[in-house]
């Protein structure tokens, strides 16, 4: 039996999804209704940015989940370049337009924030442009992905340009300390402990939370619904 | 491997009227650049150098469209997939070629463009330094996307798609180079280079066994 036949067989993944997907859900309108409490009402306002302190709490969880999705998606590209594995294609395809909602997310309300706190929409600042390369990238694979008429060569291709725009995370990540321009430093995962006080990070860790499980469900039920459209494909092929 | 680079050296050398159009599409991005700006001599000074590097890019962009896509036509990849050369090989001299090429006509168009837009006459060394370090790394990406887009028949707006977030470093420090002090910039320049060198033909040919089986 050709492997890729069996593993393209979704029966394992949906007894999967089928549990996971209820979880995440539920994980998710429960942090999501816990952090706008916490994100609206119960946090302080910042004694420099008085109230747009709050975008933070859209704005950070929504990089975190732009990035780590990229970065699982450039994991999932290698594993189905080496082992042939469908599921991964599958599930890069389905991730993408998630991940380049959330970057988009990300820089929309950077943007908002910034008007108000640094006086500008827009700065070409090396955290900024890089995040914006992330975008570009998410859009580039999207189209590289759905150009092609034969569906395994744009797999390939597409999961080699995954990996090479692997080396823009890093940049993202430390643009902070090489160019120390306008955005601020990181301040949650640094040496010497989290800068943020206890009161503003508890909310932001749990909207944190419930942007990963909302971002798990979406890509999950599009997994799914990738699948089913694959499934039709072949069946109206007469495969 | 010389007798390789000679061979693609003198095939692109060959290709005269597509190098002449390259060229002239350089200088007519020059000579655009200051009617949307307005001829003031002082702010184009300013401007000279990022000006010639975005039209260098854009003519760059444009040129790479030749890079596999003809090759695939005829048949000569197939060729270069089953010889006993290695494919990473042919590659380098292939990407190598290109960037002679592309590095000849620049250098024939600087003079020109710089008097088109009052370029300062210190600045030409260090564009040419810039052109040095930076074109290889254009060609090197450019032939990564020009491989993965290879099995597409109208792929242009996609190259460009694919390849304008990668040249975003190189145009930032080639362009910091040529207006402040060059030592830096021409080390990042060099560093991007250096790690491409050896990792894009391997990933072309990657790329290249993969699409097209």
């Amino acid at each position: 039996m050709n492997p890729i036949t069996y593993f393209a067989n979704p029966t394992h993944f949906n007894r999967l999804a089928g549990w996971l997907m209820p979880v995440f859900a539920t994980g998710a309108v429960i942090a999501f209704a816990a952090g706008f409490y916490y994100a609206l009402f119960n946090s302080p306002p910042d004694y420099q940015q008085g109230e747009t302190v709050r975008i933070m709490y859209v704005h950070v969880p929504a990089a975190w989940v732009g990035m780590g999705l990229y970065m699982a998606m450039a994991a999932a590209a290698a594993v189905g370049l080496v082992a042939r594995h469908t599921l991964a294609d599958i599930f890069c395809v389905a991730a993408a337009p998630v991940g380049a909602v959330f970057v988009a997310l990300c820089l929309a309300t950077g943007s908002l924030w910034g008007k108000p706190t640094w006086g500008t929409w827009w700065a070409w600042d090396g955290r900024m442009t890089s995040v914006l390369v992330l975008f570009l990238l998410y859009c580039g694979y999207i189209i590289l992905r759905h150009s092609f008429d034969d569906d395994e060569r744009g797999a390939k291709a597409s999961a080699i340009l995954l990996l090479v725009g692997i080396v823009n995370i890093p940049i993202i990540k430390f643009s902070v300390e090489w160019w120390n321009t306008l955005h601020q430093p990181a301040s949650l995962l640094r040496m010497g402990g989290s800068a943020i006080a206890p009161d503003m990070l508890r909310p932001l860790l749990i909207m944190g939370a419930g942007f990963m499980f909302y971002a798990g469900y979406l890509v999950m039920l599009r997994m799914k619904t990738v699948m089913l459209s694959r499934k039709i494909l072949r069946l109206s092929e007469g495969e | 491997m010389l007798a390789l680079l000679r061979h693609e050296i003198r095939l692109q050398a060959r290709q005269k009227t597509e190098w002449a159009a390259l060229l002239l599409f350089f200088v007519l991005v020059v000579i655009l650049m200051p009617f949307a700006l307005g001829p003031e001599p002082e702010m184009l000074r300013r401007l000279a150098p990022g000006l010639v590097w975005v039209a260098a890019l854009l003519m760059g962009l444009l040129s790479l469209d030749r890079l596999f896509v003809q090759d695939a036509r005829d048949g000569t990849l197939d060729e270069m997939l089953i010889s006993p050369v290695p494919l990473a090989a042919i590659i380098f001299a292939k990407l190598a070629a290109h960037s002679v090429a592309i590095f000849v006509v620049l250098v024939v168009m600087l003079l020109p463009a710089a008097l088109l837009l009052n370029m300062d006459v210190e600045v030409l060394p260090k564009l040419l330094a810039t052109f040095v370090l930076g074109i290889p790394s254009l060609v090197l990406l450019g032939g990564i996307a020009g491989a993965l887009t290879v099995a597409l028949h109208r792929n242009a707006a996609l190259l460009t798609l694919l390849l304008v977030p990668f040249y975003i470093p190189i145009l930032i420090f080639a362009v910091s180079a040529c207006t402040g002090d060059a030592a830096q910039p021409l080390l990042f320049l060099g560093s991007i280079l250096a790690l491409l060198l050896p990792t894009a033909p391997l990933i072309i040919a990657a790329s290249l066994r993969h699409t097209q089986e």
